[in-house]
């Protein structure tokens, strides 16, 4: 019991507080490349809390834009509350990887609706954009979990790790997953629905105060969510090897590795993002279907067993 | 519990015979013929509820009726209740909802006969899912055809409405019946009787393979499964829209049971046609879901929806197959897909009636369907649009509404087959997915969404009936979607009644929860999903957040950067949405317009030899007639006096006007639909002989 208190405080922890610093940390990263200096590591929490104290403005009476900074950050939580914290879920209502990937994208769902509610081009065209990178992104996702399914013969997010055994099909799917949530994460290259200086951030356009910090911190919390799902998946295969994930101390080494593996790759992130310019939707639609059928040739592969 | 069905159909009656007393009242005559249907579709519901425990043994219920010249046996087993509970709950909603919707048609009249058609149209679903026999089965099944065809074509004097009738008449009699008939005419030979038609007595004879190709065909085309759906999206929304959410929520609904019974009941399921039907069940719904997010028309984008959803029911049902007809551990896995494709049947009669529904309430407000110049409506029809957001998710599939449910364990049944086809057929469902999605978000954020235009500025809600109509499924939307238990069970018998697993190892459904296990699943590694503490957690999160960080409502204007635009002109209309993607497949939709252009021409070669036969047989019909008429005259010259009651013979007659509006389009259409309804006749004649 006293395990499961301490698991849980970790994991509120990393869920609520974690994702700023993180952001803290890649905008530190980025600057150093750029030879600039940067701000503190914790400016995404100054920048939360002064929007967070302030009282929002509405461009509209639409219910919808008004309430969907909630349901977005509600669905963030929700989404991260089934993902394994070394051994430990916090809220099973699912194991199941379809239905992480539909509460997740609740996330989107509020967004859009919200942005397209408004009048306002700026915003109509960033929820315009959103739709258009997840309709080519969907794919490739799913042919990376179809991959891990032929693998595995599970679709637990718990399952899949734990039950895989490598061969180069496995390999390319993970490539292909990294891909897959780098993108529907919206980092630079593909910031293309919050695309700031050109869009004026689109969805988020007219958002102000507190519904506008709220948006922002939901959004990354699901980035959080996305690289966390994507870690685990690195992490737990190669950690039930080294120790036994259900003891205590397993899995708290467990949950450590998945934080170390997360630091490396959001550092991984800064810099890929540092160095890239953002596409046009266009470019990105292209790119993501290239990607697609390339992973068609992975979902051959394993097909055939290889 | 047999009353209760044949109370139903009692009452389906009784509504035709009080439409055609107060046929004087528009008003009174389809109020109180709508009054009638709405208890028939309550004593259906009940039948069904009551009967469910029966199905869920494994039993059916047998009933007889006897009409003088014939007897008709009826069969009601699970996969029968499960299309008697989505005609009893889409009937019901249709009835609540028609009488103050039909006030919009009341310039056309006729309110009798349009209760008749209604009734006539219902009530024969109603059989053709119960009858066990093929004979009266296809028998109904043209009165079906025939009755939805009239109740499309009542705006008859708009054009476009004539033609997207006189296209589905052609296309459901070449594609559809004709089939049919072919298939009932070989298996006559076959028996020898009409009794020999029996579903039982059929299933016990050894079918040659000929006849999964004309079933397919036949129930393929009714389905608007691709490349036999190009009449879908013209005929869909050309009737009003309680007729439209009829046709696209349960008509062909009626289709997927027909070929369900036939090839999986009468003959065996089989590996290979469950390939053919899942493989163009992928073609479909890609190819109608893509077709449908470039659509800016409500009605239109509704309609090529159905074709797109029609395609998630054929994969699940066509895994289903597959898995059923390989067997052995295989079995149970096979029975839960089949149950996968029959809750998306089901959830889809609901949600897309409801969208129908929705549309019509729009149309009936602002006499518009066009999503460029709507718009705003939340604020001023704010029921309707809960209601509509709530069917817009479930088709989208977000938890927790039971379009996510079907289209969950649809996914399962594709991604944990352990075969790559199926599983590439899985992915492009996903992606589907987004798709239904990204065209979901514009059907509402246009007609809903933004501020009112010039068009919707005066517009005001609809009456409670409609509203009450909207509710009624919205909650059922929502109530499968959270204790998808209530109805599992009912919809896992058609499989378990196909294979002899024992599906309660593979299958857990509990109130709370739904589990999956498949074949060669390690342990712990199960499919689960809790919809119930989903929402608890979600819920409780939204609140904590809404009450931590609460906002008023200071309202200004959207900002644009200084520039003085005009707010109307400051939204993306519908057309403008999501257009860089559709440059971007634009070779699919090329491709998908020239196979159009194709089967266009197809339709058109096989309508001029139809209508060449039709000529010729109608110049000897016309000499025939000639020489009957020849005998009439003699006998009224030589009898002094004729009694011909003209009333009786009336609504017939106006029914065959009503169509033969249709035939105007062409010089010879009151000799093609009269020399029609004669080759039909005559089929029917040679088969009862």
């Amino acid at each position: 019991m006293m395990e499961k208190i301490i698991f849980a405080l970790i994991t509120v922890m990393i869920i609520f507080l974690l994702p700023p610093l993180l952001d803290g940390i890649s905008r530190k990263v980025k600057a150093k490349i750029q030879y600039r200096v940067g701000a503190s590591i914790f400016q995404t929490y100054y920048d939360l809390q002064s929007l967070l104290n302030m009282e929002p403005i509405l461009p509209t009476e639409r219910l919808a834009f008004r309430i969907a900074p909630y349901i977005a950050f509600a669905s963030a939580l929700a989404a991260t509350l089934v993902l394994p914290f070394g051994s430990f879920v916090p809220v099973a209502f699912t194991g199941d990887f379809f239905v992480f990937l539909y509460v997740l994208a609740m996330f989107s769902v509020a967004m859009m609706i919200a942005g397209f509610s408004v009048n306002n081009s700026y915003t109509n065209a960033g929820a315009n954009r959103e739709m258009m990178l997840i309709l080519s992104i969907e794919p490739v996702l799913g042919v990376a979990i179809g991959v891990f399914a032929l693998n595995a013969h599970s679709l637990s997010i718990g399952g899949i790790p734990l039950n895989i055994t490598f061969t180069p099909s496995l390999i390319l799917a993970y490539v292909l997953l990294a891909y897959a949530v780098y993108v529907e994460g919206g980092f630079i290259p593909f910031d293309i629905a919050e695309a700031e200086t050109e869009i004026l951030e689109g969805p988020l356009c007219e958002y102000s105060g507190r519904l506008l910090g709220m948006f922002k911190w939901a959004m990354l919390i699901k980035r959080l969510a996305l690289l966390w799902l994507f870690v685990s998946f690195l992490v737990l295969p190669i950690m039930k090897n080294i120790v036994d994930i259900t003891t205590f101390t397993g899995g708290l080494a467990t949950l450590v590795a998945q934080l170390v593996v997360l630091f490396i790759i959001y550092g991984i992130i800064a810099i890929i993002e540092a160095s890239n310019a953002r596409l046009r939707i266009d470019q990105a639609i292209r790119q993501n279907t290239k990607v697609f059928f390339a992973g068609l040739v992975v979902l051959l592969i394993a097909a055939l067993g290889w | 519990m047999k009353e209760l069905f044949t109370l139903a159909v009692i009452l389906y009656f009784a509504s035709m015979l009080v439409a055609l007393i107060f046929k004087k009242n528009y008003k009174l005559s389809i109020s109180l013929g709508h009054a009638f249907t709405a208890l028939a579709s309550l004593s259906l519901l009940a039948f069904t509820i009551n009967a469910i425990p029966l199905a869920l043994q494994g039993k059916a219920i047998d009933i007889v009726y006897n009409i003088g010249v014939a007897k008709i046996p009826f069969h009601i087993d699970g996969l029968s209740l499960i299309l008697c509970f989505v005609l009893g709950a889409l009937g019901l909603a249709t009835s609540v909802y028609s009488p103050k919707y039909m006030e919009f048609y009341e310039k056309l009249g006729k309110g009798w006969l349009y209760i008749i058609l209604y009734s006539t149209f219902v009530l024969s679903m109603i059989l053709i899912v119960t009858v066990s026999n093929l004979f009266w089965f296809l028998f109904l099944w043209e009165v079906m055809t025939f009755a939805s065809y009239v109740l499309m074509i009542w705006e008859s004097e708009e054009e476009y409405v004539r033609k997207a009738g006189w296209k589905y008449f052609v296309t459901m009699h070449i594609t559809s019946t004709l089939p049919l008939v072919i298939a009932v005419a070989l298996l006559y030979a076959k028996v020898g009787s009409v009794d020999g038609l029996n579903f039982a007595n059929l299933a016990s004879l050894k079918l040659s393979p000929i006849f999964y190709v004309l079933f397919l065909i036949g129930f393929g085309s009714k389905a608007g499964v691709v490349p036999i759906h190009f009449w879908l999206p013209d005929a869909h929304p050309a009737a009003p829209s309680n007729v439209s959410a009829l046709m696209s929520g349960v008509m062909i609904k009626v289709a997927v049971y027909g070929l369900i019974r036939t090839t999986c009941f009468i003959l065996k399921p089989d590996v290979t046609f469950g390939y053919i039907v899942a493989v163009l069940g992928t073609i479909t719904l890609t190819v109608g879901t893509l077709y449908a997010l470039k659509q800016t028309d409500a009605k239109r984008l509704l309609a090529y929806h159905s074709v797109g959803q029609m395609g998630y029911i054929w994969l699940g049902v066509g895994v289903g197959i597959i898995f059923i007809a390989k067997g052995g551990a295989y079995a149970a896995f096979g029975a839960i897909a089949l149950a996968a494709g029959l809750f998306h049947l089901v959830n889809h009669a609901l949600f897309k009636g409801l969208l129908f529904l929705s549309a019509g309430s729009i149309l009936y407000r602002t006499h518009s369907r066009d999503l460029n110049s709507l718009g705003g409506l939340a604020k001023l029809m704010p029921f309707t649009a809960i209601f509509t957001l709530i069917a817009a998710m479930s088709i989208a599939g977000e938890p927790p509404f039971n379009g996510f449910m079907s289209k969950w364990m649809i996914y399962q049944s594709t991604f944990l087959s352990g075969n790559g086809l199926l599983v590439f057929l899985g992915v492009m469902a996903l992606f589907i997915s987004a798709a239904t999605l990204a065209s979901f978000i514009k059907f509402y954020t246009t007609a809903f969404g933004g501020e009112p235009t010039k068009l919707t500025q005066n517009v005001k809600e609809v009456s409670s009936s409609m509203l009450i109509a909207k509710g009624f499924l919205a909650s059922l939307c929502l109530l499968l979607g959270l204790v998808p238990a209530l109805i599992l069970p009912l919809l896992l018998s058609p499989g378990s009644a196909l294979t002899d697993a024992n599906l309660t190892n593979w299958v857990t459904t509990k109130y709370w929860l739904v589990m999956i296990k498949a074949p060669s699943m390690p342990l712990n590694a199960e499919s689960y999903f809790n919809p119930l503490l989903f929402v608890a957690v979600f819920g409780v999160m939204l609140l904590g957040v809404f009450a931590s960080f609460p906002t008023n409502k200071k309202l200004d204007e959207p900002w644009t950067t200084g520039e003085p635009v005009k707010m109307e002109n400051y939204k993306l209309k519908a057309k403008h949405y999501y257009l860089p993607f559709e440059e971007y497949i634009h070779g699919l939709y090329h491709s998908g317009d020239e196979l159009n252009k194709f089967g266009n021409a197809v339709k058109d070669a096989l309508v001029y030899a139809y209508l060449s036969v039709a000529k010729a047989l109608h110049r000897w019909a016309a000499k025939l007639s000639g020489a009957v008429t020849g005998i009439g005259k003699w006998y009224v010259s030589s009898v002094k006096e004729v009694y011909l009651d003209e009333t009786a013979l009336s609504p017939a007659l106006k029914a065959i006007k009503a169509s033969a509006v249709v035939i105007e389009e062409l010089d010879s259409l009151n000799m093609l639909f009269t020399v029609a309804l004669i080759v039909l006749a005559v089929i029917l004649a040679l088969m009862l002989l």
